[in-house]
């Protein structure tokens, strides 16, 4: 997967940069609008990471420049401004998707892989990593031969963890992603779904096997092992 | 005292008053006039002009009889022993007629010519007092007689009563009048006043409320009003700019945090990726990260705050299945909160058409506070109905915190509760003022209800788009 990342503002390059690189994924990056123009001339890219408020060519021009030029690749806006006229006018003038600053990183790649799934007309109905199989329709997983049909939040909270192996997560983030609220609710609801995966993909004994790829990290969160 | 705070009511007090006391000047300008000083004199003229017009009469000069008859009929209040008479021969003495009727003089003998019946005609108002009666001589001379009259005084004492009686009835009858036309006026006035006054209170409200942009025309108000406009709009303008700078403020600052807030997560995710598993700087990386969630939560609620005062929150409306949501959350409220009891009732299919993140948020947030502010295996309860175009939920909760009185002061920005309430439940004291925000740029509104020893009541009011849309076709 080859990247382009428009991002002025350098820290927030190199640490989405380096979650590329992690994920084994080409990159280039450009500071500004007018630089990005150049480094699409050079090479083919499968995805543009474009920030919205650049300085010489700002997101909005170049995106106008872009189509003009003939290029369909997807590109994801990156903006500080959450306000809905950016984001409708992103949308009208070919943004194929949206993440208001601050993001998440994980959240950032998932999509960008969505995003040249659908591009390439293959998202894959089954995910499979370090022996696991999930199916996206059915929700069924399968491990070592045992498999069992999870319910939304058990998929979620999965397909959420597989899709970036070897990253932790805190209890935190997963309780925003997976359940979508932003408090505390003061109980180990996280924990709890966890060990109810464990158990329904290691289901014979009652202790989950020592080499299930879901791992915890004590006082820290949860990860998946990288293959 | 209540009563004459109004401008109607203290107007039509000054009138009642003022006419009153335009009436007690009448009065007593009449009781000037008609003191005895006065009166005395026309009374005098008065029985003089009746003997003169009786002796006028006289068939026969010396007709004792006749004249008495006319006289008793002529002077007002007359009775038989009130009046006496006395014919003489022109050149009798005066004086000599009541001493010789066995009057005494009881003072000054006031002498009062009055020509205008005849040259000998007088009338003397003396005291001349006899058997405790005092009386008015009145002499006249004709046909070569002299007529001599004295009348007892009582009767113009009574003309004059019968005077002040007639003007006390005339007073009292137009007392009502007077009444009438006090709140006839007082109306007007009023009105006269008032009507251009409300009229600014309406546009000062429509401006509050609808347009802050506009201003007050000061064209075709009142003169006294122009400058009274003029300080509200500088006033206004003033508020305006000082209101759009301290959102401009509260929107740059949150703006301008998210460069910094999206560095340090991504550099903190990464740190913990990259610390050993399991190490002190792993766990202690992440509580950072915690906060740091805390710290872009509430930058993004001030965010949505000074979007909201601006006026400008963003909404982009889509239906949302508010039945299946209030399902799901008490469904999952079994993970969450197992300590407590979560039910819900209501009707099923109930469709809100709202932002979806930001109707998310307030579910989720009112949920949350009535997690946080529960009791020890307590419960939720919600309830959901939609009719006549309105869409209510009320989510209840039994609560150790007394909030009486605090209903409206919980959706302050950063109002919190006793702290140490807090420090066990986090949160920013943003949460409830943006669900207000969010429910009133829906076009709804939010409200606590607390009762003594009663469940807390959260209800979300919303207006029905579907529903209005329908009742339209």
């Amino acid at each position: 997967m080859n990247i382009l990342l428009i991002e002025d503002e350098q820290k927030i390059a190199d640490f989405v940069l380096e979650g590329f690189d992690a994920l084994g994924w080409l990159s280039t990056h450009a500071l500004d609008g007018a630089s990005g123009l150049e480094a699409l001339g050079q090479s083919p890219f499968d995805a543009i990471v474009l920030d919205w408020m650049l300085p010489t060519i700002d997101g909005m021009a170049f995106l106008a420049r872009l189509r003009e030029e003939g290029h369909d690749t997807p590109v994801i806006m990156l903006t500080a401004k959450a306000e809905l006229q950016d984001k409708l006018q992103g949308f009208r003038m070919g943004v194929e998707d949206y993440l208001p600053k601050p993001f998440h990183l994980e959240e950032l790649t998932a999509r960008i892989r969505v995003l040249v799934q659908r591009r390439a007309g293959q998202v894959p109905e089954q995910l499979r990593l370090n022996g696991l199989e999930l199916n996206r329709v059915s929700r069924k997983a399968t491990w070592r031969g045992y498999s069992a049909v999870l319910s939304q939040r058990e998929f979620l909270l999965l397909e959420y963890l597989m899709q970036s192996p070897g990253q932790i997560f805190t209890r935190k983030k997963i309780l925003l992603h997976v359940w979508g609220i932003d408090f505390d609710p003061q109980t180990n609801v996280v924990d709890v779904c966890i060990q109810r995966l464990r158990k329904k993909l290691a289901s014979s004994s009652t202790e989950p096997a020592p080499d299930f790829p879901l791992e915890t990290i004590r006082g820290v969160g949860y990860r998946w092992a990288s293959a | 005292m209540s009563l004459l705070r109004s401008v109607g009511s203290r107007t039509f007090v000054f009138f009642v008053a003022c006419a009153l006391v335009f009436l007690f000047a009448i009065n007593r300008s009449w009781a000037i006039y008609f003191s005895e000083r006065v009166h005395q004199p026309l009374w005098d003229q008065e029985i003089t002009q009746a003997l003169w017009v009786e002796v006028a009469d006289l068939a026969q000069p010396a007709d004792a009889l006749q004249l008495r008859s006319g006289l008793l009929k002529r002077i007002p209040f007359a009775q038989a022993t009130d009046v006496r008479l006395d014919i003489q021969s022109a050149d009798t003495p005066d004086l000599a007629l009541p001493e010789a009727w066995g009057m005494h003089s009881g003072g000054l003998v006031d002498r009062v010519a009055h020509p205008e019946f005849g040259p000998m005609a007088q009338a003397q108002h003396a005291h001349w007092v006899h058997q405790d009666r005092h009386w008015t001589w009145v002499s006249l001379q004709s046909h070569g007689q002299r007529y001599h009259m004295l009348v007892d005084h009582r009767l113009a004492h009574q003309s004059l009563a019968r005077m002040w009686a007639v003007r006390d009835k005339t007073i009292l009858y137009q007392l009502p009048t007077v009444v009438f036309a006090a709140v006839l006026l007082a109306w007007l006035v009023t009105r006269l006043m008032l009507n251009p006054m409300s009229r600014l209170s309406q546009q000062l409200n429509d401006i509050g409320r609808f347009h802050p942009q506009e201003r007050i025309d000061a064209q075709g108000s009142l003169k006294e009003f122009e400058s009274l406009i003029g300080a509200f709009n500088a006033l206004l303008d003033r508020l305006q700019i000082s209101y759009q700078q301290a959102g401009r403020f509260s929107s740059d600052a949150a703006h301008e945090l998210r460069t910094p807030l999206t560095i340090v997560r991504g550099q903190l995710a990464q740190a913990i990726n990259q610390a050993d598993d399991h190490s002190e700087l792993q766990v202690r990386l992440t509580l950072i990260s915690d906060e740091i969630e805390r710290l872009i939560s509430i930058s993004d609620k001030l965010l949505q705050l000074s979007l909201a005062d601006a006026g400008r929150m963003p909404l982009d409306a889509e239906p949302i299945h508010l039945s299946d949501w209030v399902a799901e959350l008490v469904a999952d409220a079994g993970s969450y909160a197992p300590q407590l009891k979560t039910t819900w009732e209501g009707d099923k299919g109930v469709i809100w058409h709202a932002d979806r993140n930001l109707a998310w948020q307030l579910i989720t947030n009112l949920f949350s506070n009535a997690v946080k502010y529960n009791q020890v295996d307590g419960w939720i309860h919600f309830k959901l109905r939609s009719a006549e175009g309105c869409i209510v939920l009320e989510i209840s909760n039994p609560s150790d915190a007394d909030l009486q009185g605090l209903e409206e002061k919980l959706f302050e920005r950063f109002y919190r509760l006793e702290p140490h309430h807090n420090r066990k439940t986090g949160g920013s004291g943003l949460g409830l003022s943006l669900c207000r925000e969010i429910a009133k740029a829906h076009g709804g509104e939010l409200t606590l209800e607390t009762a003594p020893g009663r469940a807390v009541v959260m209800r979300l009011q919303v207006p029905d788009h579907q529903a209005h849309a329908d009742s339209v076709l």
